[in-house]
């Protein structure tokens, strides 16, 4: 278990301005998409305990409540900025407040909601508007500030960000930096990791939408982008590499936003080394195929970047016999059956650029999960 | 099986876009602009490109025995505020309809004849297009696009002899202008108006090209996403350059956008040779030249010596780009007179910001730096005020009640004290200065500009102004008529204020940090907290009883 490893998720989907920020269905299912993921021993393996959650109570308070109250005060719409600074002071700070914990572990600081960045800054950043927000008080998480002052005090080894909200470029709106205290330890920051995922890039809008892949479930793109990143990049290992992540999002965008495209993520790695996500096993994805000039009995091979044969197919009336390798290298491989249903039918394969070779009339190139593969 | 490289070439039909080859693993293997040459081991790798917020992308395969292989790939279809795309029927006719306009001699309705003006807006049709309802939608953008000197004063005649061309969701004015500075605005359906700055020079044709959304109305966004041209008066341009011109505006805008030197070395070649015939190519190069890692100074100096040329040594833009050339170089500004009008670039501006003292106290100046807005590289802002067609600052009056009034200020008349001589140094608050003089009086210490600070947060009750503000507005009755940066100020004196409740200090590392975060000038930080000092002492003792 990663018992040195912590996680704060935020999931904020209702405002006290929702003329300005309309209410969002996926912030909320965000983060128990991510809290799952990290609790799970096959994922991030968190000690559920250190696992915090601050999102909207979607049943609870409503702003009618709120501007039926006496004071009429509708600045209160939780979560604020304090619910987070509070917890992640608490997080960072021994617990008389004499200074800080430095743990050799690894920070979460996951984002959901509305978001903005400056337009003036060049390098990657992002804030969240919390519940409170409105024109004129612009209470914001600057979710940038916290993992790079985290990293510059040098309080975890390892963090990563993500932050699954827009990324409008605004002048009329700047993140609000905390109060807390210049790093002082001039040289730790070099140590730290920090991995940094943006559902947007500088200006662009991150979407949430319904996807088919999560039983049409409505998430943020990012955060269903990143957990299929860390099911589905770098089949046959173990671990996954921030740098994988970051290569899988930038080839797979596409094919994520199922048909509806949308502003790409922004990635930044660690500047030195790598943020290992560990795992059980890579997972496959499906993918589609439409019988067209493939003959009965005729043999199709799936083959990878290298040549190397993945899967042989061989079709036998409404059913295509498949021999796929196995994983990790090994000398077995299995043997399945799969019905083709309308001409169609889909064979779950690793995610990688793909080509399907057969008889004379077959080569087609194909990337993993994307379009219908004509055979 | 051979397993030797192959010679691959990768390119874009137009040679405009930034490519990336990756391999099977989606690991980038290559990368270069317009087109690249790589040598590859035999596999499956894809090849992607963007350009101007546009995508394509090409599965390729290297076969073991090839020695050579290209992979074409179709120039990146992106949105474009001019008609540069040739698809349907309709787009071709309204981009020729446009291109004939601007090889059309310029209108003369009395505005003067030095240079000219082309604006041009258009929409898409769609096979649903509702001619009436698109005509309209024309109109009524058009009439609420406003031309105004330099000094704010709207010039009324600029529309006379529109041209209107709904059938082909297009509208245009073409028309002879005097040399110099001028606003362009656009006033939105709740009456609030965005203005941003251009120039007309003599012999030249400035152009500007917007597009109206699909849906919904025109809205600051399409304002500030416009793309713009400067041609030479008289000199007709063929469609194809003309489209060359557009396409390459717009991937040197985008780029300026994104803030990266996303351009290839033929691209910026382009931009610095034909900058001959639009100077704004010139400007582009220049802060795409200040992007890289290690700008070429000796090329960046030509660059700006060539286009100031063309557009005047006195040129705001010109000016801050000599600023940033200068802030290179390590050496001082050179003795100027002060830049008194806006540049049209973002960058430009950011550029005379880091050096205060460039920027000449007048009021559209102020008004740039307290209401800038925009998403796109050129300079807006939202017009405050104004009475009789002039831009006028707004008075200080307040709408809180007595109540609130009683709550709200016992202000010490140190904070202003402080806050004054640390931004007096600066003489940006004198609006009858006209030009920027060596300060004479010494600025107050961090230290006591802390104090005032933490005595701002603390001696006012924050959440009944806010309150009370908000009801204001709701009620339709105006409120604080507080700063961009003032309302970002807000939450961070209550959170101060909180802190100080706590029984923490509030230390002069924290104030630091918390003033880097906001990455503004400390004196500008000064300056809205002075000013806004001043609005709640206002909300105190309101001048009018």
């Amino acid at each position: 278990m990663a018992t040195n490893d912590y996680a704060i998720l935020v999931g904020i989907s209702r405002y006290a301005d929702p003329d300005r920020l309309p209410d969002l269905k996926g912030p909320v299912r965000d983060v128990e998409l991510m809290r799952n993921w990290l609790t799970s021993p096959a994922g991030g393996d968190v000690p559920p305990a250190q696992v915090i959650e601050i999102v909207s109570d979607e049943t609870g308070m409503t702003l009618a409540d709120l501007t039926a109250r006496d004071d009429g005060d509708d600045s209160a719409m939780p979560p604020l900025f304090q619910d987070f600074f509070k917890k992640f002071l608490k997080l960072i700070s021994k617990p008389d407040r004499s200074g800080y914990v430095y743990r050799q572990g690894r920070l979460y600081l996951y984002f959901s909601g509305h978001g903005f960045c400056e337009k003036y800054r060049r390098e990657a950043h992002a804030a969240l508007f919390v519940g409170n927000s409105s024109p004129i008080e612009n209470w914001n998480i600057y979710g940038t500030y916290f993992a790079q002052w985290t990293k510059d005090q040098g309080l975890f080894s390892e963090i990563v960000l993500i932050m699954d909200c827009c990324r409008d470029a605004k002048l009329t709106q700047r993140p609000m930096p905390p109060p807390l205290p210049q790093p002082t330890n001039i040289g730790v920051s070099v140590a730290p990791k920090l991995f940094e995922l943006y559902g947007a890039p500088r200006g662009g809008k991150a979407q949430e939408r319904a996807i088919a892949a999560r039983n049409g479930e409505v998430h943020g793109l990012l955060t269903h982008a990143f957990l299929d990143a860390l099911e589905h990049a770098e089949w046959g290992k173990t671990e996954v590499p921030s740098q994988a992540v970051k290569n899988y999002l930038e080839s797979q965008w596409s094919i994520l936003c199922e048909g509806s495209p949308a502003d790409p993520p922004e990635v930044v790695v660690p500047t030195i080394g790598e943020i290992y996500f560990q795992r059980k096993a890579g997972k496959l994805k499906p993918q589609r195929f439409k019988v067209k000039n493939w003959s009965d009995g005729e043999k199709v091979r799936i083959v990878n970047g290298q040549f190397e044969v993945v899967a042989e197919l061989i079709l036998n009336g409404d059913q295509v016999k498949v021999k796929r390798e196995a994983q990790f290298g090994g000398d077995d491989s299995e043997e399945l059956v799969i019905a083709v249903v309308d001409g169609e039918f889909e064979l779950p394969l690793p995610v990688s650029l793909l080509m399907a070779t057969g008889g004379a009339s077959i080569q087609q190139k194909f990337e993993t999960g994307g379009d219908d593969v004509e055979l | 099986m051979s397993n030797s490289k192959a010679s691959v070439t990768v390119n874009i039909a137009d040679r405009q876009g930034e490519i990336e080859v990756v391999d099977s693993a989606f690991q980038v293997v290559a990368n270069g602009f317009g087109a690249l040459t790589v040598d590859l081991a035999p596999g499956l790798y894809k090849a992607r490109a963007q350009a101007g917020g546009g995508r394509t992308e090409s599965l390729f395969l290297v076969e073991p025995q090839a020695k050579t292989l290209t992979v074409p790939l179709n120039a990146i279809d992106f949105a474009n505020p001019a008609p540069v795309q040739e698809g349907e029927d309709w787009t071709r006719r309204q981009q020729s309809a446009l291109f004939d306009l601007v090889a059309s001699e310029p209108e003369d309705v009395g505005l003067g004849w030095d240079g000219g003006l082309l604006l041009s807006l258009r929409q898409d049709i769609h096979l649903d297009h509702d001619e009436g309802r698109s005509a309209d939608r024309l109109r009524i953008t058009m009439d609420r696009l406003q031309l105004r000197d330099a000094m704010g004063n709207q010039l009324a005649d600029f529309r006379r002899k529109e041209v209107h061309l709904p059938e082909l969701g297009l509208s245009a004015v073409n028309l002879k202008l005097k040399a110099g500075y001028y606003l362009l605005g656009y006033q939105d359906e709740q009456g609030e108006t965005v203005l941003t700055p251009f120039y007309v020079v003599t012999g030249w044709r400035s152009q500007i090209y917007f597009q109206l959304p699909d849906e919904g109305p025109f809205g600051y966004q399409d304002f500030s996403d416009r793309a713009m041209l400067m041609t030479p008066s008289g000199m007709g341009l063929p469609h194809y350059e003309l489209r060359r011109y557009l396409r390459l505006t717009e991937i040197a805008r985008y780029a300026l956008l994104q803030g990266r030197q996303a351009i290839t070395r033929e691209e910026m070649n382009a931009l610095l040779q034909d900058k001959f015939f639009n100077p704004l190519f010139g400007l582009f190069a220049a802060h795409l030249l200040l992007l890289s890692p290690r700008p070429n100074q000796d090329l960046l100096e030509t660059v700006i010596h060539n286009t100031a040329g063309m557009i005047g040594v006195d040129n705001p833009d010109i000016q801050a780009l000599r600023l940033a050339l200068a802030g290179l170089k390590g050496e001082s500004p050179l003795a100027s007179q002060g830049v008194s009008f806006p540049p049209m670039l973002s960058a430009s501006w950011r550029a005379l910001l880091d050096c205060p003292a460039m920027v000449v106290a007048n009021p559209v100046l102020r008004e740039v730096a307290a209401r800038q807005v925009a998403q796109g590289p050129w300079l807006a802002w939202k017009l405050e005020e104004e009475v009789g067609g002039r831009i006028v600052s707004r008075s200080g009056d307040s709408v809180l009640s007595p109540k609130i009034l009683e709550l709200t200020l016992n202000v010490p008349s140190k904070v202003l004290e402080k806050l004054n001589i640390f931004t007096k140094i600066y003489n940006f608050t004198t609006l009858a200065s006209p030009s920027w003089e060596l300060p004479d009086t010494t600025p107050a210490s961090e230290e006591d500009v802390l104090q005032a600070i933490k005595d701002l947060a603390c001696n006012n009750p924050w959440n009944e102004i806010i309150r009370a503000h908000k009801k204001a507005v709701r009620e339709g009755q105006g409120g604080l008529h507080l700063t961009n940066l003032q309302f970002s100020l807000l939450p961070m004196l209550q959170l101060i204020k909180e802190q100080l409740e706590e029984g923490d200090d509030f230390t002069v590392e924290e104030f630091r940090l918390m003033m880097s975060g906001l990455h503004v000038p400390l004196v500008v930080a000064a300056e809205a907290l002075q000013d806004l000092t001043e609005k709640l002492a206002t909300i105190a003792a309101p001048s009018g009883g």
